[in-house]
This record gives C-alpha cells, structure tokens and sequence, in this order.
C-alpha cells in the first residue's frame, strides 16, 4: 500500500525554534568564523583572483554573517511580547 | 592647497548644518511628530560608535599590523547577535526603572547604591576623558594636515582649531543635550544630528575609499597586485603569529562588552530607544553599517603606504592625504568633514551622557547630602540640575582638550581609544553580570569595579603619563625597580600588546573580585528587590511597591517632584498616572505605595536612582519591608507562578469534567421526567379498565335482581376488561425488561419469512373476526438471520395486530412485504386504513402515543405495542420507521440485520 506523501512529515513540524535561539545560533556562527582556528587557517597569506585570501574571507564571513542576521530577523513573526502598555513611553 | 578659511568655512557650515537638523528633530519631537521613531536612525544613531578614531586611526592600524583594525568592529557585530537578548532586556529594566545612564543601572541594580554610582561615574570620567581628547586631537590634526601645517604646531590658544571645535561642540551638547529635565532623557534633536553624522562619515569614508581603489588604482585587482610586491605591505595580508591570535581574541571580546559598556552606546542605545523593536532591525543594519564603513580601510593603508614610503606622512592621515596628493582637494575636504562628522557626534553623545551621570550619581547625592545647602528648602531644584550638567559639559570638553595638550602627542590615535575601551570593560561583570545573576551583591560589584579600575590605572594609564613625562620614566620599570610590577609585564607577563596585558589582568582582578565577594557577602532588602526587578525584567509583577510600607501624602510627593522636574512636567505626569489608574490624584490625601513608587521612579530619571531614594524617603514615612519579608514576597511570587500554572491545568480539567457532568445530569432529568411521565401514564392506563371493572362489579352487586342477560353482558365486559389490564401490565413489564436490558436474547438463526407465516397464523383468527384480507408476499429465496425469534415474531404480531385494529372491518386489507437487502432484511406491513398525520409519525413510537384523540374516541390496545417494536429492534440493531398518507393507509417497515447485534453493542447505541 502507498504510504501518503504527508506522512512522514509529521516529523518536521517540531515548534520551530524562536528568535532567541537563532540568534544565539548566529553568535555562535561568528564565533567560529572570526576566531581561531578557522582564522588561523585562511590568515596565513595567499592570494585569490589578484586578492588577498585573508581580506577576501575576512569581508566574506562578516557580510554573510549579516546576511544571516538579515534573514532571522526579517523572517521572524513580530515580537510577541512588547513593552506593556502600563509603562507609556514618557515625553 | 585647501586655504584656511574655506575648511573653516566649511566646517562652520557643517556644524551649523548639525544644529538645524537638531533644532528641526526637537521641533518635531515637541509636536508629537518623532523623527526619530524609526529603527533606521536607531541603528545609525548607534553608529556614533565609529568615530574618528575609526575614521582615520583605523588606517594606520591597517598600516601597521593589517587586519588588527578589524577586531574592533568584529566584536560589535557578534554582540549585536545577542543584542535582542542583552540589549532588549537593557532596554526593558531602563525604562521600566527610568534609568537614564550607566552609572545609574549599575547603581540601581546593586540596591540604588550612591556609592557605587558615584564610583562607575569616576571611572567613566576618567576612562572617557582620553577618548574625548582623542577626537578633539584628531580634529585638529586633520586640520593641520589639510593646510600642510607640520603636524602638533598647535599655536596659541585662540589659532588652535580643537579649541573651537571644542567650544562648539560644548554649545551643541548644552543646547540640545540638556534642553529641560526629563524623566526619560530623550533628545530627539540630539540623535536626528547623530544619526545624520553617521550618514555623512560613512559616505565620506566610503568616497575616499572609491577614489583610491578605482580612481587611483585600477581596481581591487591592481591594487593589491602592486602591493604584493612589496614583502613588507604583502605582510599586512596576513593575521601573524600565534601571540597575535591572542590580541585578536582579546580585542574582540574587548569590543564586544564595550558596544554596550561605553557610556555613549548606552546612551543612544538603551537610553534614546524610543520602541523596544527597532532593536530588531538594529541587529543586522550596524553590523552591515560596519562592514561598509570598514571595506576600504585596507586598501587605503595599502596605497597610502605605496604612495608614502619612508613614513614621511603618519598612516593615521592617508585618507586625507590621498586625495591631495592627487590634487582631489574637494574629496580632501569632504573626507575631513566626514571625520569631523565622526568626532562631533562621539563627542556630543559622550558629554551628555557623562553630564548626566556627573549630575545625578556624582553631585546631586553630594549637594543632597550638605545640609547647610538648604537644598531641601529650595522649591525649584530643576535649574540646578540644568545647570550643573551644563557645567559639567564644559568641563568635560575642557578638560578633554587640556588632556590634548599636554599629553596627546605620544600616541597613536588608536592606542588612546584601546585605553578608553578598556576602561569601559570594566563596567562588563557588574552590568551583565547583574542582568543574569539575581546573586550578586553590592559590595560584589563595589570590589569588583575598584580592582578592575586599578588595575587598569596602573598598567594603562599611569605608563601613559610616565611615557608622556607627567611621572618618572623609572615608573615603567616598575616602582622602586622591581621587575615583577613593571606595569607593562605585570608579574612578568610579556610579550603581548600593552592592552591585551592590561585587560586579561584588570579583568581577572574585577571578575575575580565579583565573583568571590557576591559569594562571601549578603545582600541587604532592597538589593535583594532590585535584583529580582532585573534579572525578572521579562517575567511577571513588576511593581516595586509591593515591597514598601508607609505612608506619604500627596501634597509632599506633589511637591517633591515639583521641585526636580518643575511644576507643568510635574502634573502632565500625576495626570498620566492618574490616566492609567483611573484615579484623580489632586483629590487623594494619602499616597499608596503605587503612587510613592511612581514618585521615586519619576524621580529617578531626573536625579538617578539613589538621589530619588533619598529625597522619597525624606517625605515618606515607612520604608521598604525588611530582607525576610522581601525574600518570602520574592518566594511567594515563584510559588504562586508555578501553583498557577498548576491551578491552570487543574481548572481546565475540571471545567471538561463538568461540562461532562453538566451532560450526564442533563440525561438524567431527562430520564427521570421520562420515568414520570411514563408512571402518570401508565397509572392512567392502569385506572381506565380498573374504573370500568369496578363499576360494573358494583352494578352487579348493588343490582342482585338484574336480568340474567344483561348480567351475562355485563361480566363479559368485566373479563375483557380484566384481559386488557393483565395484557396491559404484560406488557409494561416487557418493555421495561426489554429497556432495562435484564430480558434473556436467545440468538439462533431462522428463516424471516417463517417468523412472518407464523405471526400470520397466530393473527389469523384477528383478521377473520374483522373479515380482513391479510396477504403475504414473500420472495422464493431470502437470507436467514440470526436472531432472536421469539422476539422477532413479537414485532411482526404487534405490527399485524395494530393494522387490524385501525382498519375497517370488511373493507381493510394487509399486505406483509419481504424484501432482502445487501445487510440485513426489510419487512413491511402496509394497511389501506385511515393512515397517521404527518405530526403523529415523529411520536407514534412513543409510550402511550396513539393516533386519535384519546379523550373522545376509545382507542383500541394498549398504546405501548410499537413502543415495544422498536426497543426490540433497537436491541437487536434494526430500526423501524413508518410511511403514511393520511387516508390512503400507513406502511411499517422495519430493518433487521444479518446478524442481530450482541448485547454490548446494543447497550452502546445511542437512544436505546
């Protein structure tokens, strides 16, 4: 019997984690980008295209890092627990 | 060559340019139409990070030791990763406290602690003063530099362009930094001008960047191609050695504390935030800001150092001396006005926010606490307030300036920022720590701040002044000549960047120190409260007046608050108060704790919060509940979140368990008005025959001289009467077992159509006494059921009998139908009698439901037969129904599967 393209599924509906947890995850991503070992790795000179492969991965990594970034926050539903109205924003 | 009066002119007009958009930003903040309520100026606005220390001192650190520059903006963009946990819940804790600096959080977390307020102001005082003086040199400098002047020919105190940078620079921060005493310390003036800055510079960089790379240069490509070919330049492309990871570490993580660390970033960033949600965007646009303001750093050290051999320019002012080297002196000019950009703004944010941590954590408690003052008669305190943090703003920029001139010529432009940063570090463990760790105590804090400080002081900033020759030269070699204090190799640490040095110790020293004491020592009540308020400050009651006792009237508080803020910003805000707890404060005489608590936080945001606390307590009576209450209310507020949570499920079971119960007892009403009625009924069946029963007997016995005949009659009528009551309680009991489910089923399999011939037979003599056709018409083949036929025949009789009983005699005639169905069979007896209403045939299958009307008209049976019918077969899993035309006769059809259901199937059908 055909098992229904649905059924196994059910498996990636988990909660999808928070804002909280992928940022943290994007930490962690920067982490290992910007420190050693990684860097270690591509600072040891070398060239690309006519480019420096520490000035290529350096820029590489921070603008995919804010791509990242970019992406967890503008996908992410709005806030869902905003300042109370009890404090109003004093002027 | 630039001539003087057009970069003076030019930078007048900038300046003057900075003041209008500040001017136009408070306008529209006066008239409730923000500018500044955007997270695209939040997050430029937080940029103000980037000063000209990023401007021009970034290219000669590229030029010196390549991509070391870039630490520095990497750990910004990994804390701003964490900025929707750390920053968001800063954000939340300040507004909520009404925290107005950095001074003020540290000393509001650890209990409102004035000392330590004062303590984090000196050390941001002194840290910061380098950092400020470094703008002001780099101002100056660039100056020179655009005039081909040498370099530190500062001249005489009125030809010295820092001096009047320094002058308008004052006048812009006491202008639209101190405008009036707010609770919440918002100058949206201030950050429309920062913000406009941060545009200005990166463009500004980002031109220069542009013209070197493909207008000097042919490309990336051709750039970094001539620059490999010089060993030294093509060094700068790589990150170095082993001891060099280690500063990138250290840097890194320095940067990354101090985005939040330093008294400016706060001040635009927790301070200035006008909606908690701009963060989010904010996460993701500095880091981009950053990455763009820092993608031409590398190739501008690169040509600049090709283009300058032998260190005849200093790398800290390739950007501008690039382009005139290139005769592009209107890029030259733009460039400097970017830089001045970049100095204006880390200067102006600095000052305010400096001014107001001098003002409320450092000389308000003071003046607050000098009796002969007489502060405390003085109704109106707002000027003063005013007025100290304009003084404090001049002397803050004056002093940076000083710090200038005589100093500010032995370091690099990037040497003093490290210096300032670190200082910063320093306020880390006792800000973050305080924001996650409920456990940390005051004094805690207080050893922690000290030792760092200290520390810093003795192996940063003392060499400094021993290097500019304020102290001994010998202090270097460490005091008294012993090698293990030297302060650059404290206990013989060396070999690593004077900063790095400083920091792994400093930080050793103020974490180590935080972290034992917060341990060894208690925390008082209001430590204890003000811990919870922070680290909870997502979770739950935040009202700190749960924790305060006592009593205040409301004209003192009215006045207190009067005196801080003025008297119109004073009753707009009892007015909000009073808005949101639908009270009419002006007609209260006594203050509740709400109230005092709302005064002290109002308070808090013009004065600091240990002032505020002060001043509350000197009008109020009472205080805050002692430590073993505070702990009992903080245990009873976890308590009472779980057992709610608890509760909560609780209730939501019983509410389904009621609803079940609200159900089942519904059923019974029902039954039990079913079992009434059918009591009533049946005793009204039972009294008709009884009735006639008795009267006869009656005549019979009160009559003994009746004729024989009619006597005959009349005991004939008495026996049938008998009958029909003993038929009547036959079948009552019938019913009742049959629906109580007590009644035996023998199940065996029989042939249908047998069942029907023999219901025939037994209803033969019926039909013949009313001289009525009876026809049966049965299929040659018909499945056998199983089922119980005793049972089976009961339903076919009662069905034929009532036939009979509605049908004329003579005229009626009855027709039995088999028919064999997929499940089960279908028989159906129709008659040609008068038929059932259309409103009859709902109910004809109920107890004691007769067609007719019952008062007239002596019906015939019981009323209970087709009652039976249909209990039987709802046992035995059929169904029955009835198809009728009034006057044209009336069909009963019943259902009866192959397999008559079991008794515990049966006991499940619904409305059995």
């Amino acid at each position: 019997m055909a098992r229904p393209p649905h059924a196994h599924r059910g498996l990636r509906l988990a909660r999808p984690s928070g804002l909280t947890e992928r940022l943290g995850a994007a930490f962690l991503l920067g982490l290992v980008l910007f420190m050693p070992p990684l860097l270690a790795v591509f600072g040891q000179g070398g060239w690309l295209a006519g480019i420096p492969v520490a000035f290529l991965y350096l820029f590489g990594a921070w603008i995919a890092l804010t791509l990242v970034l970019a992406l967890i926050i503008e996908r992410a539903p709005p806030d869902e627990a905003p300042l109370p109205p009890d404090e109003p924003a004093e002027r | 060559m630039l001539q003087g009066w057009i970069v003076v002119g030019a930078s007048f007009l900038y300046l003057s340019l900075l003041f209008a958009i500040a001017y136009w930003g408070d306008r529209r903040a006066d008239q409730g139409r923000s500018v500044i309520a955007t997270p695209y100026i939040y997050a430029l606005s937080i940029a103000v990070y980037c000063t000209s220390w990023t401007f021009y001192g970034s290219v000669g650190r590229a030029s010196s030791s390549g991509p070391h520059f870039l630490p520095i903006y990497l750990g910004p963009t990994l804390m701003a990763c964490l900025w929707w946990i750390v920053l968001r819940k800063m954000v939340r804790i300040s507004k909520r406290n009404r925290i107005t600096s950095i001074a003020d959080f540290i000393s509001s977390r650890y209990g409102k602690s004035t000392l330590l307020g004062g303590l984090v102001t000196v050390i941001a005082v002194v840290g910061i003063m380098p950092y400020i003086s470094l703008q002001l040199k780099a101002v100056s400098t660039t100056f020179n530099v655009l005039l081909s002047a040498a370099p530190g020919e500062a001249g005489s105190l009125f030809t010295d362009t820092s001096f009047y940078v320094a002058l308008s620079l004052a006048a812009f921060s006491i202008l639209f930094g101190t405008r009036h005493i707010d609770a919440s310390e918002h100058h949206e003036g201030m950050v429309a001008a920062i913000a406009f800055e941060s545009v200005v510079k990166l463009i500004a960089f980002v031109a220069v960047g542009v013209f070197v790379v493909w207008g000097v240069h042919d490309g990336w490509g051709d750039l970094f191609g001539k620059a490999a070919l010089d060993p030294a330049i093509a060094k700068l492309f790589t990150i170095g050695s082993v001891a060099d990871h280690g500063n990138w570490v250290v840097i890194t993580l320095l940067s990354m504390v101090v985005i939040i660390c330093l008294p400016r970033q706060f001040q635009v960033a927790v301070v200035e935030n006008v909606d908690e949600t701009h963060i989010r965007k904010a996460v993701w646009l500095f880091p981009l800001y950053l990455v763009l303001i820092n993608l031409f750093v590398l190739p501008i050290a690169v040509a600049g150092l090709m283009r300058f051999p032998g260190g005849t320019v200093h790398p800290d002012t390739f950007v501008l001396a690039l382009p005139m080297a290139h005769q592009f002196e209107a890029l030259a000019l733009f460039a400097f006005i970017g830089g001045l950009s970049a100095a204006t703004g880390m200067i102006i944010v600095e000052t305010v926010a400096l001014s107001t941590m001098v003002c409320n954590d450092l000389v308000m408690p003071v003046l607050l606490r000098l009796r002969w003052l007489k502060l405390h008669e003085r109704s109106d305190l707002s000027r003063l307030l005013l007025a100290i943090r304009r003084g404090t703003i001049v002397l803050v920029v004056y002093l940076g300036y000083l710090y200038v001139r005589l100093i500010g010529e032995s370091f690099a432009l990037v040497t003093i920022g490290l210096v300032s940063f670190a200082a910063a570090a320093q306020f880390a463990p006792a800000m973050l720590g305080g924001m996650f760790w409920k456990g940390a105590t005051q004094k805690g804090a207080f050893a922690g701040l000290t030792a760092g400080f200290l520390i810093w002081m003795y192996t940063l900033l003392l060499p400094s002044f021993a290097r500019s020759g304020w102290l001994p030269e010998s202090f270097l070699d460490g005091p008294f000549g012993i090698g293990l204090l030297e302060p650059y190799a404290l206990f013989g640490l060396s070999g690593l960047d004077h900063v790095t040095h400083s920091l792994i110790w400093s930080m050793i020293g103020n974490l180590g120190a935080y972290v034992m004491v917060s341990l060894l020592t208690q925390q008082s009540a209001i430590e204890r409260i003000q811990a919870s308020l922070f680290v909870d400050a997502f979770r739950g009651d935040q009202r700190g007046s749960r924790f305060w006792r006592g009593s205040a009237t409301v004209a003192d508080l009215t006045a207190l608050v009067v005196r801080f803020v003025g008297a119109e910003r004073a009753e707009r805000a009892f007015a909000r108060y009073g808005r949101t707890r639908g009270v009419d404060v002006a007609s209260l005489r006594d203050a509740d704790a709400d109230l005092v608590n709302f005064v002290e936080r109002l308070l808090a945001g013009a004065i600091g919060a240990a002032s505020a606390r002060v001043m509350v307590a000197s009008v109020a009576q009472g205080e805050i509940v002692g430590l073993h209450e505070v702990m009992e209310i903080l245990d009873e507020a976890s308590q009472v979140i779980a057992y709610s949570q608890q509760l909560e499920t609780k209730s939501r079971e019983l509410e389904i368990a009621t609803e079940d119960l609200r159900d089942a007892n519904e059923r019974l009403k029902e039954l039990d008005r079913l079992k009434d009625e059918f009591i009533s009924t049946v005793t009204h069946e039972l009294r008709t025959p009884l009735t006639s029963i008795r009267s006869f007997s009656e005549i019979l016995h009160d009559n003994p001289e009746i004729d024989p005949e009619q006597r005959q009659q009349f005991l004939m009528i008495i026996v049938r009467e008998s009958e029909r009551l003993t038929r009547l309680i036959n079948q009552v009991l019938d019913l009742a077992k049959i629906e109580s489910g007590n009644a035996q089923w023998d199940i065996v399999t029989v042939d249908p159509r047998d069942v029907i011939r023999d219901a025939a037979a037994a209803t033969g003599q019926l039909f013949k006494d009313k001289a009525m056709i009876l026809r049966l018409d049965l299929p040659d083949e018909a499945p056998v059921v199983r089922t119980d036929r005793d049972r089976l025949m009961q339903v076919v009789i009662n069905l034929l009998s009532n036939a009979v009983k509605f049908c004329e005699a003579g005229r009626g005639e009855v027709t039995v139908r088999l028919l064999a169905l997929r499940d089960g069979v279908e028989v159906c007896v129709g008659d040609n009698g008068p038929g059932i209403p259309l409103a009859a045939q709902s109910k004809i299958f109920e107890k004691f439901q007769q067609v007719g009307d019952t008062m007239t008209a002596k019906p015939e049976g019981t009323g209970l037969g087709l009652a039976i019918c249909r209990s039987i077969l709802n046992r035995l899993g059929g169904s029955i129904r009835v198809e009728s035309t009034p006057g044209r006769g009336a069909t009963f059809c019943f259902f009866h599967p192959l397999e008559a259901q079991t008794a515990e199937a049966a006991e499940a059908r619904p409305g059995v």
